[in-house]
């Protein structure tokens, strides 16, 4: 982040969508913002907070729009930084004319982000809020949207806060066992400290099972159709997708790259994947086509196995090895099928594990999208908040193993001042998560809770 | 002795704990130093409890030792009653506590003092500081008469301007028998110090023939003994004497309930903030009111007087609440007092206006250690005087200044602490405040600082060699533990589950075997491991190898902090011109001046975002430096 270099330059940017609209907005902030926007528009020299005023934006006594300026005192702001709004009329030409004026004026561009990060900086919003502004811009979708939206809102950091509370309640339980084990005080038993700890170990875990749903959210859920060539992978894919996106001929072998379109459904994205059929083949191109597919297998959220019911598979089944729960079964051509196959199917294949689809037919269509919303469904855990970030993730994890560690040295019965090492580098986990750092916050928590005496 | 018209280089005001380490360290490295008390019979006179110890307080009474200070040795030759706290618990938490009699360990200091080469007494009042302008040149009698030194460290405790609370009455005076001294606070507040006050109090003593110690429980110490000196021999050098253990009841709190009116504190008279671990019984039974009872230690003051000083029980109360609630406790139902408890009010400086070498930053060579900084305590005066004395000799010597860091010493914690964070109640150690813990313990206290008592010399070579040959059979038992492999035998096993653990099921060596929780060293002797080596030898490196694991990962968060430890921050920097700083940050950041980012983070209030801001002030101030040596 070049900027980081140069926090004491005012800086503007466009803040609604480039382009044609009916109202554009333009930011500055920073300490020379007032100083800047007064060489260009006329405010009274009495300027209250939060307040617009309407007037010409001129530049050289020439007016270059109408518009409505809005003034945020240093501290009040998003920021944090004294900042301007300049709502002007929706027209590129306008609002490159204002910007190119502040920037002669002494504004910087802003970079990407530049905003958030200075409200970081003074202390406006911790870490999570601050990266739930960027996927708040960023989401595509309504889910995506809300979520960030509650995370902005603090909701994942109120999370992040009762764990850490909850440690630090147990770190100072420990800390007064050793520090004050002469004064006869009530503290919690081992075995209290344990049940404390569990909860929020439950609590880390379930966050980190949010992620599933967190990623689909931030990005999408991704379907994949594999099976051998021929079998109507394409044909579902682009019913599905409601575009003749994937060529269909009766030949095999004719997807031979990984066709992805996009399709929005009940708020989430939906990316389906149409793959080359997997076949033994010495065709270079295909045999390409087929280790991208197994690749595909990989990343996927959710794996439809296309199998025709007219003919019995020759699939290697060994290539959904480890994908286990991602994988359904469908079987296609349901009008042309071989009732012994079918049959076979129902009976060795788990029932919510295995449907049968024709490609021609609009309630097959349903049963897919059907499965899709099952799978949505099933990705959302109970906890109402969603981690939706790598970073996060991360840490969480880190978070888990340090509490996990912490629980086995509680049990293993060596001295608390062991457990109390791990403990402190789980809190040091959930600070990082929140973008604090560690101070001396134990001991306050023993005053208050106990009688101590020398 | 007593020609005032000498010229010392180092002045120290006040004979406490602190004052005694600061003289001592400062006239054994050579410097002409001059020692003045109010009492000359009163030179390291215990206040308040009768002992010297305690969890991380024992670890900064072995490092002052490890230095060359005098506590460790003072409290082994009067040590009445002796206990290893927390034994049970891990090695790093373990603390030595002894009991002490409290006349002989003041014959003992008085006597080291009084023999010390290149160190006078004298008894007078100090009134005020020689100042020319901003340095400190020397202090000024109550008889007007003037010393000059170069440097003067002031230990005054709890005398600064004291008041004694008994009740509704008070008196001036910092402890029984000793009047307040007044002028210095006043002066440094007039320079413009933050003087702040604080309060501590002091329980009855009682008289022994009083207690009907039947109806008491006995409380003795430990049979083995863990001297807090190295040099000092394994034994007892005194008969070792019981403490006993009663209980207030709700009749006690009742009385104090009734009485609260007449508390001094309760009654808004005390202004001063007590220390939250060291409450008054009015305190306790107001603060938790849920408790039925609270327990008091019955402790003797020394061999040869019949005082008994009744820790837990510290109160203000009128004489008469004293005389009612103390005989409702079992045990004390006919007792007599000696003295009655009370509260002391006193002024001290905020200690976040002294840097690490304990020397003020407005005053040039002047020097605070003790309770004047807000501590309480014998051992946190005690280390505070030490290197007060060590920093103001070396500073005189022109060498490097003492500042030990956090990871090193308790007194590193302490000291850092002190000048970081300052503090609004009486500031006490305790193990949780370093964060690095598992690696400043007991047993490796030589390791850690006895090199620096070396370059000090305030240890001798002869010393330190002894030393090193213990480091050396360390290691080479370290070895012998290695290399020593048992095989899954008959024989093997049965000694194996004879120690209560489990049999082998492939070859081990002694070093992996002495993990296991239930493998002591001294169970090792069955398989032919030496065990007749000094007891310190042993105990350290059955932790060192025990411990490894997380001493490993300790070592590790040492490292990952060295970084921001190491990244030096100017003295003269001007916060104002850091952008991204908040008003408050700016002007904790300049009123404390942290010598490094480490420091900086440790001051609350700084959030996250302002290390960063400083770092990139720094970072940028850099290049432009750069960029001019260029041109």
């Amino acid at each position: 982040m070049a900027y980081i270099n140069s926090p004491d330059d005012t800086i503007c940017a466009l803040a609604t969508p480039p382009g044609f609209g009916g109202v554009s907005i333009v930011r500055i902030s920073g300490s020379k913002a007032l100083e800047i926007g007064r060489n260009f528009f006329s405010f009274p020299s009495l300027i209250e907070s939060h307040k617009s005023y309407f007037g010409d934006f001129k530049s050289n006594n020439q007016t270059i729009d109408e518009v409505l300026a809005t003034y945020f005192q240093k501290g009040k702001s998003y920021t944090g930084d004294e900042t301007l709004e300049i709502s002007c009329h929706g027209s590129p030409i306008i609002v490159d004319e204002i910007i190119e004026n502040l920037i002669a004026s002494g504004c910087r561009l802003a970079e990407r982000g530049e905003f958030t990060f200075r409200a970081f900086m003074n202390g406006k919003i911790d870490l999570l809020q601050a990266e739930s502004v960027l996927t708040l811009i960023e989401s595509q979708t309504q889910k995506a949207q809300q979520t960030s939206l509650r995370h902005l809102k603090g909701e994942l950091s109120d999370k992040i806060k009762k764990i850490q509370n909850s440690l630090q309640f147990s770190l100072a339980h420990l800390e007064a066992n050793i520090d004050f084990s002469l004064e006869n005080l009530e503290t919690m038993q081992t075995e209290e400290i344990i049940l404390n700890i569990q909860q929020s170990l439950h609590t880390t875990q379930t966050l980190i099972l949010s992620y599933t749903h967190g990623k689909i959210i931030s990005e999408s859920l991704r379907v994949v159709f594999m099976g051998e060539p021929n079998v109507g992978k394409s044909s579902l894919f682009n019913q599905l997708i409601k575009k003749d996106k994937a060529i269909v001929t009766p030949i095999a072998g004719t997807t031979r790259d990984v066709l992805e379109a996009t399709v929005l459904f009940q708020g989430y994205k939906v990316n389906f994947i149409d793959t080359a059929g997997i076949h033994n083949t010495t065709d270079e191109i295909e045999i390409i086509g087929i280790s991208k597919s197994k690749q595909e297998l990989k990343d996927a959220d959710l794996i439809f196995c296309i199998l025709d019911l007219s003919l019995k598979s020759e699939l290697d089944f060994d290539l959904l090895k480890g994908s286990g729960d991602k994988v359904v079964f469908i079987g296609n051509k349901d009008d042309i099928k071989k009732v012994s196959y079918s049959d076979f199917l129902k009976q060795n294949l788990p029932k919510n594990k295995y449907i049968e689809v024709s490609a021609v037919n609009g309630d097959s269509l349903k049963k897919i999208w059907d499965l899709i919303e099952e799978k949505l469904k099933g990705s959302v855990v109970e906890s109402s908040v969603v981690v939706l970030k790598q970073r996060q993730f991360e840490l969480l994890l880190s978070l888990k193993e340090n509490i996990e560690k912490t629980l086995a040295t509680l049990q293993s019965g060596i001295s608390s001042e062991f457990a109390a090492q791990d403990l402190r580098s789980a809190l040091e986990n959930s600070y990082e998560l929140l973008g604090e750092t560690f101070d001396d916050q134990v001991l306050a928590k023993i005053f208050q809770e106990f009688c101590i005496g020398k | 002795m007593e020609n005032k018209n000498n010229h010392f280089q180092v002045i120290i005001v006040g004979a406490g704990h602190a004052g005694i380490e600061a003289a001592l360290a400062s006239s054994r490295m050579g410097i002409k130093t001059l020692l003045i008390t109010t009492n000359k019979d009163r030179i390291g006179y215990m206040s308040c409890n009768p002992a010297i110890g305690g969890l991380a307080k024992g670890h900064m009474v072995r490092e002052i030792d490890a230095m060359g200070g005098e506590m460790a040795q003072a409290t082994d030759a009067t040590c009445i009653q002796f206990k290893r706290l927390n034994a049970k618990k891990g090695p790093a938490v373990r603390g030595s506590r002894a009991q002490c009699d409290k006349d002989l360990y003041v014959s003992h200091m008085t006597t080291k003092i009084l023999n010390q080469k290149n160190l006078t007494v004298l008894e007078a009042e100090v009134k005020r500081l020689i100042l020319e302008g901003n340095i400190c040149c020397g202090v000024v009698l109550n008889d007007q008469s003037e010393i000059k030194s170069s440097k003067v460290i002031l230990t005054t405790g709890t005398f600064m301007n004291a008041i004694m609370h008994v009740g509704l009455t008070q008196e001036s005076g910092g402890r029984v028998g000793d009047k307040a001294t007044t002028g210095l606070s006043d002066q440094l507040k007039a320079f413009g110090f933050n003087v702040f006050r604080l309060k501590t109090g002091t329980p009855p003593r009682l008289i022994k023939e009083s207690i009907d110690f039947s109806k008491t429980t006995p409380q003795p110490g430990d049979e083995k003994f863990y001297p807090f000196s190295f040099k000092t021999e394994r034994k007892y050098e005194l008969p070792q004497v019981d403490c006993y253990l009663s209980h207030t009841n709700e009749n006690t709190h009742e009385i104090i309930r009734k009485n609260l009116h007449k508390s001094p504190i309760f009654c808004g008279v005390i202004e001063g903030t007590g220390p939250r671990y060291c409450p008054s019984i009015e305190d306790k039974v107001t603060r938790f009111q849920e408790r039925i009872r609270h327990q008091t230690f019955l402790e003797p003051e020394g061999l040869s007087t019949n005082l008994i000083y009744l820790q837990g029980i510290s109160t203000s109360l009128p004489a008469e609440a004293q005389d009612q609630f103390i005989r409702t406790i079992a045990g004390l139902e006919n007792v007599r007092f000696a003295r009655y408890g009370y509260a002391v009010e006193y002024d001290f400086i905020e200690p976040t206006q002294i840097r690490h070498t304990l020397e003020t930053r407005s005053i040039v060579n002047l020097y605070l250690a003790g309770q004047i900084n807000g501590t309480s305590g014998y051992e946190e005066a005690a280390a505070q005087g030490f290197i007060a004395g060590a920093n103001a000799a070396l500073r005189i010597k022109e060498k490097a200044p003492l500042i030990l860091s956090r990871d090193q010493a308790y007194i590193g914690v302490l000291i850092d602490d002190l000048v970081t964070k300052g503090t609004k109640e009486p500031y006490r150690m305790f193990t949780s405040r370093a964060e690095h813990r598992l690696l400043l313990r007991e047993d490796n206290t030589l390791d850690r600082l006895l090199d620096i008592g070396l370059g000090l010399e305030l240890i001798n070579s002869e010393t330190y060699s002894s030393h090193l040959s213990l480091k050396k059979q360390r290691q080479d038992l370290r070895s012998q533990l290695r290399d020593t492999m048992l095989y899954p035998n008959a024989e093997t096993n049965e000694k194996l589950i004879r120690m209560g653990t489990k049999e082998l099921l492939k070859p081990t060596s002694c070093e992996s075997l002495l993990r296991r929780v239930e493998v002591s060293m001294e169970s090792l002797g069955a398989f032919g491991i030496e065990d007749d080596l000094d007891p310190s030898v042993l105990e350290q490196l059955e932790i060192e190898i025990k411990y490894e694991g997380y001493v490993k990962k300790e070592l590790e968060f040492v490292l990952q902090t060295k970084r921001l430890e190491t990244l030096n921050i100017d003295e003269q920097l001007d916060y104002s011109q850091v952008r991204g700083l908040s008003t408050e940050e700016i002007e904790k950041l300049s009123k404390i001046k942290p010598i490094s980012l480490g420091q900086a983070k440790r001051i609350s209030g700084v959030n996250p975002s302002a290390i960063q801001a400083i770092l990139i002030h720094i970072k940028g101030r850099k290049k432009i430096n750069q960029l001019e040596v260029a041109r």
